[in-house]
């Protein structure tokens, strides 16, 4: 499932791969729903979810980092939990 | 029953086999067939309950109606000098609880077997309410057979099990049994999801302490995604079993078979041997069982291609929809929790598309 895949990369230290795939997941979202396939009970909760977990996943550049002489912890962590 | 025999001297009692807070099963040797059976002989503290004698002779009977290579054959039942006892087809090797953690590859030829031998007992009109690895016998040669059809029935409608012998297997037990709910097939089929589970990744679905805790974990709880703790098994086995441990019945594999066909196609093991074996349905079988083979790989190329789409359109096309004739569904759906981190919401959000997929 494309949010397990999101959370792993997050769990991984990957905040940039994950916050792709999570754009991913928002596109697949859209179209799953446009294409009518998602129950309008569900549509709501679903895109909204999905739209808050992109915008929360920051993915910090590693020029940005480079640039500023962090050679170290070029992608900032996240956390982990429930 | 004397300590060498029962029934009459018709069962020669070899030596002990297992013992359980409900019965004493024995290999002994069938005098008038020649040939070994098992049998099980209700325990004392059952047997002086005339109720449960009762249900454990009734469902025994039902359970001997079964025939199938995946089912432990029922051959007959009785009762002597007060004990109830049921003979059974002697199964040699071991069950799944001895054999630990296994390999994707190991688990999944064994899980379709169980699938076969329960889509069986379904069609037959029998749930069997407490598949756990105890209870999948194992063959040297591989061949899986479910014991015990029939006996948490009558356990279940004596309301034994309610604070006893049921915590020993309550790891397996599915939401609206732990709920006392009514049961269905789609037990059997969340309680096999959750076998599979721990044998893939040596731990059950939910850590528990009680039967009130596992419910409010069943409830509000999460599993843990299959990868997490043991990302050597495939995405798509992860995505069969999760979808079995599914919290609501109606949102798990429609059948055993169903069960057996995503496992199938998700391990891409050869389906044909497999499926002949759990081709057990009757007649009104779903659509894609008279798919020939290469149909139903293309539907299944299809369905990858499309990754999430299809992934959604297939977990979540539950009623409602402007598409579907299915009646709207009177459920309250809350939103995923939004979770502490995007890590947790992202699982949360996978939860909730579990929890409401079908």
């Amino acid at each position: 499932m494309r949010s397990d895949e999101v959370a792993r990369a997050l769990t991984a230290g990957d905040p940039c791969g994950a916050g792709s795939l999570a754009q991913q997941l928002q596109r697949e979202t859209i179209a799953a729903i446009n294409a009518g396939r998602i129950p309008a009970a569900f549509q709501e909760q679903l895109g909204s979810t999905v739209a808050d977990l992109v915008s929360r996943i920051q993915c910090v550049p590693v020029e940005k980092e480079h640039d500023r002489g962090k050679h170290k912890n070029k992608h900032k962590k996240d956390g982990e939990g429930d | 029953m004397t300590e060498t025999s029962l029934a009459a001297g018709r069962y020669r009692v070899e030596r002990t086999l297992g013992q359980g807070g409900m019965a004493v099963v024995y290999l002994a040797h069938d005098e008038e067939l020649h040939r070994l059976v098992a049998v099980k002989v209700l325990a004392e503290h059952l047997a002086g309950d005339a109720n449960f004698r009762a249900r454990f002779l009734q469902e025994s009977k039902l359970a001997s109606r079964l025939s199938h290579p995946n089912v432990v054959q029922v051959y007959d039942a009785g009762e002597t000098e007060g004990s109830p006892f049921i003979v059974m087809e002697y199964v040699g090797g071991d069950t799944l609880a001895q054999r630990g953690k296994l390999t994707h590859a190991e688990v999944l030829p064994l899980a379709l077997q169980a699938c076969a031998g329960l889509q069986h007992a379904h069609n037959a009109g029998l749930v069997h309410r407490d598949v756990k690895p105890a209870n999948l016998l194992v063959r040297e040669d591989d061949v899986l057979k479910i014991a015990d059809f029939g006996i948490a029935r009558a356990a279940e409608l004596t309301r034994l099990t309610q604070h006893g012998t049921v915590l020993g297997t309550a790891a397996y037990l599915s939401p609206e049994q732990a709920a006392g709910e009514e049961v269905s097939g789609a037990t059997d089929i969340y309680s096999l999801g959750a076998v599979v589970y721990e044998l893939l990744t040596g731990q059950p679905p939910y850590e528990f302490e009680s039967l009130a805790d596992l419910g409010a974990q069943q409830t509000d709880g999460v599993i843990t995604p299959l990868r997490d703790v043991e990302p050597s098994v495939p995405k798509s086995v992860e995505a069969a079993v999760m979808h079995a441990l599914a919290r609501d019945p109606r949102f798990r594999p429609a059948s055993a078979s169903d069960f057996a066909y995503e496992l199938a196609s998700a391990s891409e093991l050869p389906t044909k041997p497999s499926l002949a074996t759990a081709s057990t349905e009757p007649p009104h079988a779903r659509t894609y069982r008279s798919l020939s083979g290469s149909r139903a790989w293309l539907w299944i190329v299809g369905a990858a291609a499309v990754a999430l789409v299809a992934v959604i359109l297939g977990l979540l096309s539950i009623g409602g929809g402007s598409n579907s004739a299915r009646k709207p569904q009177p459920l309250p759906i809350r939103s995923p929790a939004r979770g502490a981190t995007p890590a947790a919401e992202a699982r949360n959000l996978s939860a909730w598309l579990r929890a409401h997929s079908k």
